[in-house]
């Protein structure tokens, strides 16, 4: 025992996982966990300045709301939460050894990822259609910004999904389904603010 | 944190929260369309917005704890959270509350 890190309690065992501090007590990967709370922090001051927003001009925004289909944004939230339940199945399946039946759950959540795209680009086309782009007023400016923004996330989640369906350990699944249940949660946030609140 | 298979949701608690989530949606949405008019432009009462908001935190707080399973962590991860939550549907809310005002 000649060198330092050779002596009891000066190393950690390789199969013992790294020590994050408070962040080790959270499910997953903590990294995933960072860009959860920062994602959160991110939508949080959208939706709070769509708020504020909102109080400058309650008119235009309360007729600017109409034109959106509330129904179609209900629609959708029914789409994410039904995926996310997919998908925390797929992690139930992947922790008892199902591999095959974790792929399937998440290629579930995946098709209904892609479910909630078309809606959106259904919405998108009948918006550009009536000529409501990104700088017809502030309230347009703001569902652009925040919808578009969300949707990003949803296409990156789909990523996501795929690439921990292909190197499926039980950690990947873990983290990358996390993701994609961040993307559900942002959007239960956006929908009553955005879609439902007059 | 290394989780094992008992640390997950067991797929009836996983149901049963889809459940409530799609039952809470369609609740906001019933209390938002009372009026029964999809493309309304009148405003909403303080109860109704509070009503919406309400299930929403519930909402999101359902999926924090179970989809993310942050019922496994700490106290102090669950209750930062639920702050972050409670702190934009309280800053709507109270947006809401003040239009009367301002």
């Amino acid at each position: 025992m000649s060198r330092l890190e050779d002596m009891p309690g000066t190393r950690p065992p390789e199969d013992e996982p790294a020590d994050w501090g408070p962040l080790s007590d959270l499910p997953g990967n903590p990294f995933m966990w960072i860009l959860i709370l920062s994602e959160l922090a991110v939508f949080g001051a959208f939706l709070m300045g769509f708020a504020g927003a909102r109080l400058a001009a309650p008119d235009l925004f309360a007729e600017a709301q109409a034109q959106l289909s509330r129904v179609y944004g209900g629609l959708n939230t029914l789409v994410l939460v039904t995926s996310g339940w997919f998908a925390a199945l797929a992690v139930r399946n992947r922790a008892e050894g199902a591999v095959r039946r974790a792929r399937m759950w998440l290629g579930a959540a995946s098709v209904l990822g892609a479910v909630f795209l078309a809606v959106k680009v259904l919405e998108y086309g009948e918006k550009i259609s009536a000529g409501l782009g990104l700088e017809t007023n502030t309230f347009w400016t703001l569902y652009w910004l925040i919808t578009g923004f969300h949707a990003l996330h949803v296409v990156a989640g789909i990523g996501i999904l795929a690439l921990v369906s292909w190197k499926s350990s039980l950690e990947n699944l873990e983290t990358g389904t996390a993701f994609w249940h961040m993307v559900d949660l942002i959007w239960v946030l956006i929908y009553p603010v955005l879609y439902l609140i007059r | 944190m290394q989780t094992a298979a008992h640390d997950f949701p067991s797929r009836r608690a996983l149901a049963l929260t889809w459940a409530l989530l799609a039952g809470l949606t369609v609740g906001s949405m019933a209390t938002a369309l009372a009026d029964g008019d999809a493309t309304s432009t009148a405003a909403l009462a303080g109860t109704q917005v509070a009503l919406i908001l309400a299930l929403t935190a519930f909402k999101a707080r359902q999926i924090l704890h179970v989809y993310l399973n942050l019922r496994t962590s700490t106290g102090g991860w669950r209750v930062l959270f639920t702050a972050f939550v409670l702190a934009i549907v309280g800053v709507v809310l109270g947006g809401h509350l003040l239009m009367g005002v301002v």
